[in-house]
């Protein structure tokens, strides 16, 4: 017997006002024949937003900039003063120092690596050491970004390596048909068909070698041929359609009937266009807004339909440049009124919002500072809402916002390029419960070390990998766990 | 004796007192200088000395400083250097040592202090892999591209481009093997590709002159095949694989055309096609490359595409391992033409030349900006480059100095070069309906082939004319010339270019026939050109080589391609076959339809809206229609750029060299920042780089007003003692350059008024003192002259060579590469005929099997 875990629902609202019709996918239900409550699978993702929280904005609480993220309070933890001095680089900026330790707490490996895996691969590879089920994807890298000259201002999903877990898809449609894309083939005439088995047979021979016990090839080059064989299998369950009883109990490949077409096109600036040369562009509130809830929307569907359960999201490249303007209303009030550029009296780089940050001063009220980063958290928080809304709701009750590991950070905790002790200390942090794991529902400062809290937070999500150094003595994190 | 803590005597010894000489440099470079870059040299470099000791040198170093000695070999106890870190005193105001770091210190002061080398490279701490780290090399496109096209004589390059995605520059470079990682849509892509590629190449040469079926057949297909895709022989299991796969292929109607083109597409997604795959297993030591792995690694290097026959002839001899012969086959490589176009790459990555398709200057600051412009200052740096290295031959350093470059008329016109040709128009069309008439049944061609190429409606009062120009058909009728179009295809003929640009708004997304939006041809059989529209694809037919009377056939834009809105459709045949539809300025669809333009006919009418004798009449709004017998790039650029002139700078002051070029002169945006381009040359041509701003200093951009000029605000800056310590080292390199704006034009004033000097002082890494120069010419004669710039290029060209970015473990072999090539000439050549020779390249690292 089937049990629903999601309600039937046709349409998806709150794509920015934009509705995508979607039927209910029958691979939304899991087969409880064995099981007397089902699963929930274990989860971990890493959002990011770019630019920071100054460190002293963010002890107004609730009452300032962090105000989008109380309707969500109970259901987070929020951690001040975490500290990633360890990640500063010599010779680098904060920027990207910071941006390489989020969510793994290591300075970064040349210009475009990590240090280390971040969380949710670590997580990842202790739980599905074998393999996630077929058909869905790995580890699912997604933004609204523009800067983009480092791999890890806007990918914040990385490997043992330290490279990316997965090109990052900044197109709502790239996103669309990497996460539930038809492919051609499985509808084709039967020899078609029988030839494509018999081609991708004899190739996926080929990556079984190479990927396999007696290869010619290091460890390093195996893993690579390694993850080019899931690709392929992940191909194989798109173009042919698996068989029912070979995985009972997991979402099976992709319907290849009713999905209705590919979202809107993008209003944003994509690719190299999007970053002129670190000189920014300029946009508006309103298309920002929009192109990160097409975004951040159907990256919410990917998880409600048990597509993906690992990888990043991110608003906000880290040190992002942007020269924004409109009208910003929250709760019914105007908060600002953007105009950066207007308001820098300046174009260019000069002209960015980015440039609030460098010249944050405490004694200072640094409004537009205090507006960007209001902003941001709120989509921060539409984006959690979403995790949290009932269409999110599990089979055991909760919703897959408090089933799951979200971890939210950023790159900074200050603006100034200056002073390794404020900008890359400081820096904040919020996690949800982790289906209980993780105490929710208040604020820490405590100064940890990113290290200390990533491990504690690995060690409960039941890895035995840590992070950092292997000789040095971890500190366990006590405060946060429930 | 300084009291030191006994735990730090009874922490065990890291390695033997003896090292080996080898060991002994490596363990240096890898472990000993990273130590001294990021705890010592901020204070300790040869530009600031604190306490007179320089640490960044070796004869410096074991000099001492103020107080004397500070390295006594064999003696840590005696040396001040380990006193001073193990009291953490030093580094002074810094974070100290770890104690794993401390004992590393000890460890080779009590060794003997081994020192192999002469400088310690800056930014040593930041260099760490590179050793040890064993990645295969998946192609990259353009790598996919020229291999399908040696190995299967499929010219890819069109579908390829469609379908795979491009690669991001990593570590400076786009072939940097540890970014090359796949995903869902690349094996999408290579799926559909191959399976292109299958259909499209001839199985000749594949069968191997056999003839029949059986299994001996099948296996001599399969074992061409190999060669042919994979680089290299079969193993007993790749043989066995692939035959099971020719047999099913041949299938019952035993077709041996249908069986190679089978194991074609198999292969083409193989590991050993996509991959650069070699053996690593081995006892955890480099061993020599095996020869057809070195033949691949040696034709990627020079060519960015697979070995030759007469390599891998060369291979298969055993040949490669003697030296004479080794060197012989890579000087024949560096001699072919590829080895020109995998040099541009080179120069297009190291310089980031690409970021010009993106710059978006501001208007109101340069009005005479367009993406053209940038088209042509990427052009320039790429002509000048390709002239210098490969016809003058010049060693590399002299990019910086080399007296000339290219300009097209739009350029020469930016920089202001006199005699130069101003003209920035480009080509008149031959033909050119602007549909402004407003009334009548006549459209008037105001282009150069006059009124005899007025076109007509073949209904009266059919042409609905639009308030606001512009043309609608709302019925069947064809506007058509006349008489037939032989001074069109006359003209046509002798460029064997075209261009098509064609401004309409398809009236629905259903009409097919195809619709004939503008067709060059008689009936529905025969033609030159005729672009349409097929329900919502735009379908395109040339006759070309190959094609048959009636033109491509079923050559169509993707599906949901045609919308009710204005499009601009721009459909460009260059003289090499190159034939592209371009949809408001993005590439559609391409071909190749091969060099000569094959049987056009002058007979045919050129007609819009409807086929010569009816029956394929299209609905739609017609704006603007141009036609020239150039090829012309969307955006104006002419494609083969005839028009450019090579221009000798020897009498033009304040030019000559890549840093006197407007593609370098940009990386400092709109307001020519003197610290991004200082910065740019410290690091992309001196190989350096600095350190955070200390502690408190705002670093909010200050900038230029009327008195105070943009090099006014740098000495300013520098003067102060927070920031002299690194500005010094990299503001001063941008001094020569204040003339140049923000996109490389010259002034003597800046937009305030200020007067632009162009004198300055270069204080290279390594240096104690700096060197000054009068004017942009003597900085650039410097930076040519540098040993350090030559070292540089050394270090980028061996990095794009290998994949990967270079640890210190590789500073010995980039040592020896550096002298050899130096030895050669300096030359592209000699620098990766000395990349190639050496050890990177002819061994690889192995790893023991687990």
């Amino acid at each position: 017997m089937k049990t629903r875990l999601l309600d039937r629902r046709t349409v998806l609202r709150g794509l920015g006002g934009i509705t995508v019709g979607l039927p209910l996918f029958e691979e939304m239900l899991v087969s409880t024949a064995r099981a007397a409550t089902p699963a929930v699978p274990m989860r971990s993702f890493n959002l990011f937003f770019g630019l920071g929280l100054p460190a002293a904005i963010q002890k107004e609480g609730f009452e300032g900039v962090m105000e989008p993220l109380k309707p969500l309070a109970d259901k987070l933890l929020i951690l001040r003063g975490i500290d990633q001095i360890r990640a500063d680089q010599k010779g680098e900026n904060a920027h990207r120092d910071g941006a390489s330790a989020a969510f793994t707490a290591e300075a970064p490996n040349g210009t475009d690596r990590a240090g280390g895996p971040s969380l949710d691969q670590v997580i990842r590879a202790a739980h599905y050491a074998n393999g996630l089920p077929a058909g869905m994807v790995p580890s699912l890298v997604a933004g609204t970004y523009f800067r983009r000259d480092r791999v890890a201002r806007h990918t914040h999903s990385f490997n043992e390596d330290g490279t990316a877990a997965a090109p990052i898809q900044e197109r709502p449609r790239d996103l669309f048909e990497r996460v539930f894309g038809k492919l051609p083939g499985s509808e084709g005439d039967p020899a078609e068909l029988r030839r494509k088995r018999s081609v991708l047979d004899t190739v996926l021979d080929q990556y079984h070698h190479y990927a396999g016990a007696n290869s010619p090839l290091g460890s390093a080059s195996k893993a690579r041929l390694a993850d080019h064989l899931d690709r392929i299998r992940e191909y194989e369950t798109r173009v042919f359609p698996a068989k029912e009883e070979e995985a009972p109990l997991t979402v099976t490949g992709l319907p290849t009937a009713g999905l209705p077409g590919p979202p809107p096109k993008s209003k944003l600036l994509h690719g190299t266009t999007a970053d002129p040369g670190g000189e920014g562009i300029d946009i508006t509130l309103t298309d920002l807004v929009e192109g990160w809830h097409l975004m951040a929307g159907l990256y919410a569907l990917a998880i409600q339909t048990d597509r993906v359960r690992f990888g990043s999201l991110t608003f906000c490249a880290a040190g992002e440049r942007i020269r924004l303007k409109g009208d910003y209303d929250y709760a019914g009030r105007r908060v600002f009124q953007f105009d950066d550029a207007g308001q820098r009296k300046k174009s260019g780089a000069a002209g960015c919002s980015h440039e609030w940050w460098h010249g944050f001063d405490e004694k200072k009220t640094n409004e537009a500072l205090r507006a960007h980063a209001h902003m941001k958290l709120r989509e921060i928080a539409w984006f959690l809402d979403l995790m949290d809304n009932e269409e999110s709701r599990e089979g055991n009750g909760r919703t897959i916002l408090e089933n799951s590991l979200f971890t939210i950070s950023t790159e900074s905790g200050d603006g100034r390029h200056n002073d390794v002790k404020r900008e890359l200390s400081g820096v904040f942090h919020a996690v949800t419960g982790a289906g209980g794991r993780f105490k929710t529902g208040r604020i820490l400062d405590d100064g940890t070390e990113a290290l200390d809290l990533y491990n504690t937070l690995l060690g409960a999500m039941g890895t035995k990998r840590r992070l950092g150094p292997g000789n040095r003595e971890h500190r366990r994190f006590d405060a946060i766990l429930a | 004796m300084r009291f030191i803590p006994p735990f730090l005597f009874s922490l065990p010894l890291l390695a033997s007192t003896t090292l080996a000489s080898d060991e002994a440099a490596r363990h240096f470079d890898t472990v000993i200088a990273p130590i001294l870059s990021r705890h010592c040299l901020e204070c300790h470099d040869s530009a600031n000395r604190e306490g007179k000791l320089d640490l960044s040198k070796k004869s410096a170093a074991f000099a001492g400083g103020k107080k004397g000695s500070v390295i006594v070999a064999g003696s840590a106890a005696k040396s001040r250097l380990w006193e001073s870190v193990a009291h953490d005193e030093m580094p002074e105001d810094r974070p100290a040592l770890s104690a794993e770091e401390k004992e590393k210190l000890r460890t080779w002061i009590e060794a003997g202090a081994v020192w192999p080398g002469e400088e310690v490279d800056p930014l040593a701490h930041m260099r760490s892999g590179g050793e040890g780290t064993i990645l295969p090399r998946r192609l990259t496109r353009e790598e996919y591209i020229a291999t399908v096209q040696a190995a299967t004589g499929v010219e890819i390059a069109g579908d390829a481009e469609r379908l795979l995605p491009s690669e991001a520059r990593a570590e400076g470079f786009r072939n940097t093997a540890f970014h090359l990682t796949v995903d869902l849509g690349h094996i999408q892509a290579y799926a559909e590709l191959a399976r292109l590629v299958a259909e499209r190449l001839d199985p000749a040469p594949f069968l191997a002159g056999t003839t029949g079926v059986d299994d001996n057949a099948l296996a001599k297909i399969v074992e061409q095949s190999g060669r042919r895709l994979l680089r290299g022989p079969l193993d007993g299991t790749e043989r066995e694989a692939y035959l099971a796969l020719a047999r099913e292929g041949a299938g019952p109607a035993r077709d041996a055309k249908a069986a190679a083109r089978l194991v074609a597409e198999a292969m083409l997604q193989a590991p050993r096609f996509l991959y650069r795959v070699e053996s690593q297993r081995g006892d955890g030591t480099p061993k020599p490359v095996a020869a057809h792995e070195l033949a691949s690694r040696l034709s990627y290097l020079a060519w960015g595409a697979p070995p030759d026959d007469a390599l891998l002839r060369v291979a298969a001899a055993g040949d490669l391992s003697d030296e004479t012969r080794l060197a012989k086959e890579i000087d024949r490589l560096l001699a072919d033409p590829r080895a020109v176009e995998q040099s541009l790459r080179f120069a297009r990555d190291w310089l980031d030349l690409d970021r010009l398709d993106s710059i978006a200057p501001d208007p109101k600051k340069f009005p005479h900006w367009s993406p053209a412009l940038a088209a042509d200052l990427k052009g320039e740096t790429l002509a000048f480059f390709r002239a210098a290295v490969w016809e003058e031959k010049l060693p590399l350093a002299r990019l910086f100095n080399a007296p000339f470059t290219y300009a097209s008329p739009r350029l020469a016109a930016h920089y202001g070069f006199e005699g130069a040709k101003a003209s920035a128009q480009g080509p008149a069309p031959l033909l050119h309906y602007r549909f402004e008439e407003g009334k009548g049944d006549r459209v008037v061609n105001r282009g150069s082939l006059g009124e005899a190429y007025d076109l007509g409606a073949d209904k009266a009062n059919a042409l609905v004319w639009k308030k606001a120009g512009g043309l609608e058909l709302k019925s069947a009728v064809a506007i058509s010339t006349t008489g037939p179009a032989k001074e069109l295809v006359a003209a046509i003929r002798e460029t064997r270019e075209f261009t098509v640009s064609m401004r309409i708004t398809p009236a629905n997304t259903q009409q097919k026939g195809p619709a004939r939006i503008l067709t060059l041809s008689h009936g529905t059989g025969e033609r030159n050109l005729t672009i349409g529209q097929e329900g919502d694809r735009y379908e395109v037919r040339v006759l070309g080589k190959g094609t048959g009377g009636n033109g491509t056939i079923d050559w169509r834009t993707e599906p949901k391609t045609v919308r009710t809105e204005k499009v601009h459709l721009l459909l460009v045949r260059e003289a090499s076959g190159k034939t592209r539809l371009f949809i408001d300025g993005k590439e559609a669809i391409s071909r190749d339809l091969g060099g000569e333009l094959g049987d056009w006919k002058d007979g045919y009418h050129l007609v819009l809206g409807n086929e010569t004798n009816g029956g394929r009449p299209w609905l739609g709004s017609y704006d603007e229609v141009a036609l020239y017998d150039r090829a012309l790039l969307p955006d104006g650029l002419p494609a083969a750029t005839p028009e450019w002139e090579r221009i000798d700078l020897t009498s033009v002051p304040g030019r000559g060299g890549l840093l006197t070029q407007g593609s370098l002169l940009s990386v400092g945006g709109d307001e020519a920042s003197m610290v991004t381009r200082g910065l740019f040359v410290l690091h992309e041509i001196l190989g350096s780089g600095v350190t955070s701003a200390p502690a408190g200093t705002d670093t909010t951009p200050i900038p230029p007003k009327a008195g105070q000029s943009r090099r006014a605000v740098s000495e300013t800056r520098i003067a102060k003692s927070d920031c002299a310590g690194c500005h010094a080292k990299f503001e001063p390199l941008a001094f020569g350059m204040e003339k140049f704006d923000g996109l490389g034009a010259l002034r003597e004033r800046d937009e305030h008024g200020n007067t632009q000097r162009e004198d300055g002082s270069i204080l290279f890494p390594g240096e104690a003192e700096p060197v000054t120069y009068a004017s942009v010419g003597e900085l650039m004669d410097l930076l040519a002259g540098s040993e350090r710039v030559a070292r540089t290029i050394t270090r980028r060209a061996t990095q794009f060579a290998v994949g990967r970015p270079l640890g210190n473990a590789d500073a010995v072999v980039l040592d020896t590469i550096h002298h050899r090539a130096t030895a050669g000439g300096g030359t592209w050549p000699a620098l990766l005929k000395a990349i190639a020779m050496s050890d990177l390249v002819r061994l690889t690292p192995t790893e023991p099997q687990s």
